[in-house]
């Protein structure tokens, strides 16, 4: 009975993560690449002085610019996703695709425009956050303007498919 | 006559047997359906729980402990938190709005929270939906009075109480309480709308509140004649602000700010403190109770399994009694393959009436649970008809109830071409 319903399970999960037809100009596209240059390169060469003393010392290298090129571009990144906000039923809504899994407890977290915030218009089966996952869609830049940040990446994804 | 009907008519002849397996396979699929959709409720409960809140901060403890304390009302914190780190994190750029949260009291089995009137509107559950009153005072005018507080839909509809009853709260988070705070009794302001979480299952008051109920308790039993009295307590409402706190709820102005914040909590120096984002500790949480709800489904499906193979067992044990039914049948014109087919039938019309009988059960026993699991457990039986995929499944097994009958339909065919009209004895 088993092999049934799994088979049934996965015929399930397929149709919820299947991606619609991939658009052709989709362009694939790495965590640098959301990455200002200029900043890429102060990142790659930083070491960072972690200060402990208090919660508004900024310890991590905050990068809040977005690489202006990118923005309403399909793309297709993989990470891991963090989920934020479900429907009422406890599918998957909205959640950061992050470059790593997990806070690694070593080093600081990734900067800010390492994160994009995705946006799913119909909700899908809430996913393993162990997993990584294909994500594809419109990349847009939000404008925040706020003390933290200029600007973020957010998504409005088409798919979520599995690694 | 047609092969079902046959069929049918042929069941009915041999109906107390029949029943007995129509009942196992009824008992297993009636178990089937329900652990289904009380999964599907406990899950749906699950991630309804906490909506809106970007980062939940507590004394350091291991997230899913934080999680639990805060959100679930499960468990206790292992520490407190200083008010000047609630200070300090109020006052972050990236911070939008900080509720505080003081846990420690209950009343009659339910928890309650110290917390401030920001909390009704920051809090939400499910699809971000913010926290309604079903009945009381509108939610700026709450806290309004020192000693007002605010029940769950639960609290409200499992003890009677209504907006104006007077209550008094214990000390400690016991089912039945010796250390009551009665002399500060509280006022009913409002009842909170239903929300199918643990948001049902509290109470709230506001941290002065908490705070004036412990005067007096510094050394851990309260002294003779050291607490204040409500008229005491309203007067010194402005300097009745806690030195502790249990969590703090954050929402960010910036989601993205999220991962360096918690960060910057956790290595907080002035004192340990643990950040969660809720979306990862919700996770993996379920990672853990999930596991339950997997060995659940195993064990409903073999329990299906059984069911099939007793309907199999009858099958085949009536086989031999049936050749003179089988005989006569050839001898009235039935082919080999009809009688195979006919097997088939009655396979088919078992598992229907067990699946149906089943279905029966299944809402039955969900009808009568319901209002035992909202009292116990606090999950909501909605009673939903069951999803596409459940009728998917029970599907699947009919097919593999009929599947499970072309054994019995093989030795038929084979017999009735052996068989001769004599019974040989």
């Amino acid at each position: 009975m088993s092999w049934m319903h799994n088979t049934l399970l996965i015929g399930f999960m397929g149709f919820c993560l299947t991606a619609p037809v991939l658009a052709s100009d989709t362009k694939e596209i790495e965590w640098l690449d959301l990455m200002p240059e200029d900043e890429a390169k102060v990142w790659m060469d930083a070491s960072n002085q972690i200060d402990h003393t208090g919660l508004s010392d900024p310890d991590a290298f905050q990068s809040f610019r977005t690489v202006g090129e990118l923005d309403g571009q399909s793309v297709k990144i993989p990470g891991f996703v963090v989920p934020i906000e479900t429907d009422g039923e406890g599918n998957l809504k909205e959640f950061f695709l992050v470059p790593y899994f997990g806070a690694c407890i070593h080093v600081p977290p990734p900067p800010a425009n390492q994160i994009i915030y995705g946006r799913l218009k119909d909700p899908i089966p809430m996913v393993n956050i162990w997993d990584a996952f294909w994500m594809e869609g419109r990349l847009n830049i939000e404008d925040i303007s706020n003390e933290t940040a200029a600007s973020a990446y957010t998504m409005d994804v088409t798919s979520l498919t599995l690694y | 006559m047609n092969l079902v009907m046959l069929a049918w008519r042929s069941l009915l002849n041999r109906r107390s047997s029949i029943a007995l397996t129509i009942i196992t396979i009824a008992f297993s699929i009636a178990l089937l359906v329900v652990v289904e959709q009380l999964r599907q409720e406990v899950r749906q409960g699950f991630y309804r729980s906490v909506s809106g809140v970007d980062l939940i901060v507590g004394a350091r403890t291991a997230p899913i402990q934080l999680l639990l304390y805060s959100v679930f009302g499960i468990g206790g914190a292992t520490n407190n938190i200083d008010w000047q780190t609630y200070e300090e994190l109020t006052q972050l750029p990236e911070v939008a709005w900080a509720v505080p949260m003081a846990l420690g009291d209950s009343h009659r089995g339910y928890r309650v929270m110290g917390t401030s009137k920001a909390f009704f509107d920051a809090f939400k559950v499910g699809n971000q939906e913010a926290l309604t009153i079903q009945s009381g005072r509108a939610k700026e005018d709450l806290f309004n009075d020192l000693f007002d507080v605010v029940i769950g839909a639960q609290v409200a509809s499992q003890l009677g109480y209504a907006v104006g009853d007077a209550i008094v709260l214990s000390h400690g988070t016991g089912n039945v309480s010796l250390q009551n705070h009665d002399q500060l009794p509280f006022q009913i302001a409002a009842v909170l709308s239903p929300t199918g979480t643990p948001i049902d299952q509290q109470l709230y008051v506001s941290l002065e509140a908490h705070h004036a109920l412990h005067v007096g308790w510094e050394s851990g039993v309260q002294r003779r004649g050291a607490g204040l009295g409500l008229a005491e307590a309203r007067a010194l409402r402005e300097e009745l602000q806690p030195e502790t706190l249990t969590a703090i709820f954050l929402g960010l102005k910036t989601r993205v700010a999220v991962f360096g914040l918690q960060r910057r909590v956790n290595e907080y120096r002035v004192e340990p403190l643990s950040a969660i984002i809720p979306g990862i500790t919700l996770q993996e949480l379920w990672r853990i109770s999930g596991l339950a709800e997997q060995v659940l489904r195993v064990v409903a499906f073999l329990v299906v399994v059984t069911g099939l193979l007793g309907m199999l067992t009858v099958l085949l044990t009536t086989l031999n009694e049936r050749r003179r039914e089988m005989a006569i049948l050839r001898a009235n014109g039935a082919r080999p393959h009809q009688i195979a087919t006919l097997l088939i039938w009655e396979a088919g019309l078992i598992a229907m009436a067990g699946i149906g009988v089943g279905l029966v059960l299944a809402y039955a026993a969900q009808w009568l649970a319901a209002p035992f699991l909202l009292d116990k457990l606090g999950i909501y039986l909605s009673l939903n008809w069951p999803t596409l995929w459940q009728w998917g499944v029970l599907g699947a097994i009919w097919l593999a109830g009929l599947l499970v009958a072309l054994i019995p339909a093989f030795l038929a065919y084979r017999r009735t071409l052996a068989d001769g009209m004599q019974v040989r004895s």
